[in-house]
């Protein structure tokens, strides 16, 4: 292999594809990332065997402004770490890679790195995925979809599916659910594109998509999204974005959201997400992170405390307040996150009781949904 | 100035001294100060067979050569007249408990150190104990009078000196040893490194790399040298050493609450399936669960500890969970798994589980897809069963195989018949 790239076009796409190169495993490979040049564009890519990314430069050497030059095809797997550092550090806006066996000679300026490779041979092939059906999204819809939801999955193996976001598609709707069992979260969008499927249900890992979130522009670039009976893929621009999916059976949440309430509320998001950020200075240590919200006619008192540290009251106004006064317990931690996902627009909030659901979504629209359990507290 | 004196009160031989008392045609025989009025008695963990282990003996069959941890068979060859008994470990449980609380009664500053030590602080001087001596002999005098056990009691200005001084005791006629501050640094001073109590295999260090003989030469090894090959210990035994000890004692160690739970077994033979392994660790698992359960506390990290065949080799590993909890569906899995990642397919033999960074309950997560209150209200039904009809009136069906222990361990305390 031997070529001429810049390199900025490089660093951008070694960044993009690290984010599959694992922090610890056995594999030693596995902390390589494979780039393979054939006469047309160099693909750089990263597979832990659970997320696969994969970037391709082109080489268009009708124009003026070529990115790449290959003058001779071929292949080689380099260290993650060391390939970004080296890169961003190179002098000079363009790079010579040659590679012989085992080992590249990285060029720019007066600099040269004889870097040590691995046998691109031994490097896990990305899963094959028939790209016929499939449906696509605005990068930031999708990427919308995902930030709403996926800091409500699970971090405990205990039940794997609920580690995962569930990603429903059905007449002309498309869903981002995530629950860990204390709280969900889920955003609905429209689609009017035909999509090849009828209806559509997979498990996609939460960390997974927390890893493309980052990489997905923040524009209206389209994205077109495969899902096979085990693997996701994601493809934007020059970029392909695998994940594998999770197995088993989500529960059943379609009735897990009440249908009547006991009491309702309309407040300014921003002012209610600072106060109980406040409230959950002193929460923090607490097996739960308790707060408790005092709902009343004519105001709102947040409190929290901590036997060693101490106390805090705070009191806010709703817009509007309707239905009985009550007292709720729950994890700040988990309002914080809703209310953050919300904004600063003007939010609702349904209460069915001291002990049961309340849910938080934006006013006027339904769409984007967060359900909360609240925390028993006294006599438990 | 006033001060306290520190004493450690602990009782001679003392499985083997309930079962000499509980027995009328030895206990009428037995005096107070002459240990050869003991009958020579054993407690053996398995009297049925010569290769159980002798876990007390009375200074009589001391005398014969018995000693404990001794095999039953190897203490019968000494001496074949020995008076072998199974243990009652529920009995000397309960006189534990009596002999701690007439500690407590004469010492309100008493703290229980083990089954048949105990520490106690007064002041001195004061009115209310004018004779150091004469207030340990009073409770020495006490014990024997109530149950037939002699003790033995050191005193010094901390509780270190007080074990030091009770090592003194027991080989003292009339087994009360006090030594008083000013006298502190000479006696240490030339008793040998080995006698220094609580250091373990840090002793051999200490005479093997720093090549001292005696507590009078470590005091003089600077502090710096110490904490550079024992770390925080250094200053423990620099402390020691110079006759120091800066621990108090806490009248309520024993009801304070838990820093950790934890249970463990040894099994009757070496386990090698997976399937086989996993019964004992859900059945001591539910032990954990339930003593968590009955203190109100939720732990947060769970750890396994497998020693494999032989008793050699085998690891802890522990895993820290994302959130408190008490119940066996949410840290089985955690067990499991750890299991699967450290377990090198070695025959098991003893298998232990803990929970700890706990916490007190005082708040309870609600679930979208279980009835947590409901459930809480199982395992309360589940735990009252037990107590009342005992613990293997209603058991997990896994238990009822060849593997399961649980039926077979609940008639036992710290591994031996109550």
């Amino acid at each position: 292999m031997r070529l001429v790239i810049k390199k900025n076009e490089l660093l951008h796409a070694l960044q993009d594809v690290q984010r599959a190169v694992p922090t610890r495993t056995t594999k030693m490979i596995l902390y390589g990332i494979l780039l393979h040049a054939d006469y047309e564009k160099l693909e750089i890519s990263a597979y832990d065997q659970e997320i696969g990314i994969k970037t391709n430069i082109s080489s268009l050497p009708d124009q003026e402004d070529n990115p790449l030059q290959i003058e001779e095809p071929g292949s080689i797997v380099l260290n993650a770490k060391y390939v970004i550092e080296i890169v961003r550090k190179l002098p000079q806006p363009l790079v010579r890679i040659d590679v012989q066996d085992f080992t590249a000679i990285i060029h720019s300026g007066n600099a040269t790195y004889t870097l040590n490779g691995m046998d691109p041979r031994e490097y896990p092939s990305l899963p094959e995925i028939h790209e016929e059906v499939g449906f696509t999204l605005q990068a930031d819809t999708l990427k919308m979809l995902i930030e709403h939801t996926v800091f409500a999955v699970s971090n405990s193996e205990v039940r794997p599916t609920l580690t995962g976001i569930l990603l429903k598609y059905q007449e002309g709707t498309i869903s981002f659910s995530a629950t860990d069992s204390h709280r969900l979260a889920m955003q609905t969008i429209e689609v009017d594109v035909p999509t090849g499927y009828e209806a559509i249900e997979a498990i996609i890992p939460g960390k997974s998509l927390t890893e493309l979130a980052k990489i997905i522009p923040d524009d209206d670039t389209l994205v077109n999204i495969h899902i096979t009976q085990n693997q996701l893929l994601v493809s934007f621009a020059n970029t392909y974005f695998y994940s594998r999916l999770i197995e088993g059976n989500y529960p059943d949440i379609s009735r897990i959201f009440p249908s009547s309430f006991r009491s309702n509320l309309q407040i300014d998001g921003k002012n209610l997400l600072d106060c109980i950020e406040r409230a959950a200075l002193l929460a923090r240590d607490n097996e739960n992170q308790v707060i408790r919200i005092q709902l009343k006619p004519s105001f709102i008192e947040v409190s929290s405390h901590s036997p060693e540290i101490g106390k805090i009251t705070e009191t806010v106004e709703p817009e509007s307040f309707s239905g009985e006064a009550m007292l709720i317990a729950c994890n700040a931690k988990f309002l914080i996150d809703a209310l953050r996902a919300l904004g600063s627009a003007t939010i609702k909030i349904d209460f069915t009781g001291q002990g049961s659901a309340f849910v938080l979504y934006e006013l006027n629209n339904d769409q984007h949904v967060h359900l909360i359990l609240p925390v028993r507290i006294g006599n438990i | 100035m006033t001060q306290l004196i520190y004493g450690l009160c602990d009782m001679q031989s003392f499985y083997a001294s309930c079962e000499v008392a509980a027995r009328k045609e030895y206990a009428a025989q037995r005096t107070e100060f002459d240990d050869s009025t003991d009958p020579p008695l054993v407690v053996a963990g398995d009297p049925s067979r010569r290769n159980g282990i002798i876990l007390a003996a009375t200074p009589t069959a001391k005398k014969y050569g018995v000693s404990n941890a001794m095999r039953l068979g190897e203490a019968l060859e000494l001496y074949p007249d020995l008076i072998v008994v199974r243990p009652h470990m529920e009995f000397y449980i309960q006189v534990s408990i009596r002999i701690q609380q007439l500690m407590k009664q004469e010492f309100p500053l008493q703290e229980q150190f083990s089954v048949d030590e105990g520490f106690f602080a007064f002041p001195w001087p004061s009115n209310l104990f004018p004779d150091p001596i004469e207030a340990a002999r009073r409770i020495q005098e006490k014990i024997w009078d109530q149950f037939r056990i002699r003790s033995r009691i050191g005193m010094g200005p901390n509780k270190w000196i007080a074990k030091m001084s009770n090592a003194k005791a027991k080989k003292s006629s009339g087994g009360i040893v006090w030594w008083q501050e000013e006298e502190v640094p000479a006696i240490l001073r030339d008793m040998p490194v080995e006698t220094m109590w609580g250091l373990k295999r840090r002793a051999d260090t200490l005479k093997y790399e720093f090549g001292v003989q005696t507590i009078g030469e470590v005091a003089k090894i600077p502090i710096g040298h110490l904490r550079a090959r024992f770390g925080v210990w250094g200053e423990i035994i620099h402390r020691w050493a110079n006759g120091i000890d800066l621990s108090g004692i806490n009248p309520s160690a024993y009801s304070s609450p838990h820093k950790s739970f934890s249970h463990r077994t040894t099994l009757p033979r070496d386990y090698y399936e997976r399937t086989d392994v996993a019964v004992v660790i859900l059945e001591l698992l539910d032990e954990v669960c339930y003593r968590l359960r009955r203190a109100r506390q939720v732990g947060r990290r769970v750890g396994l500890g497998v020693t494999y065949e032989k008793l050699t080799g085998g690891f802890w590993r522990a895993k820290t969970l994302s959130k408190f909890t008490d119940t066996p569906e949410e840290l089985y899995p955690e067990l499991l798994a750890l299991l699967d990642r450290y377990w090198d397919g070695s025959g098991v033999r003893a298998i232990s589980i803990g929970v700890d960074m706990l916490q007190v309950e005082s708040s309870m997560q609600l679930s979208l897809f279980k009835d947590l209150p409901k459930r809480n209200q199982f395992y309360e039904v589940v735990d009252r069963i037990h107590e009342k009809y005992g613990e293997t009136s209603l058991i997990r069906a896994v238990s009822l195989k060849k593997s399961g222990q649980l039926r077979d361990r609940s008639g036992k305390i710290g591994g031996h018949f109550a």
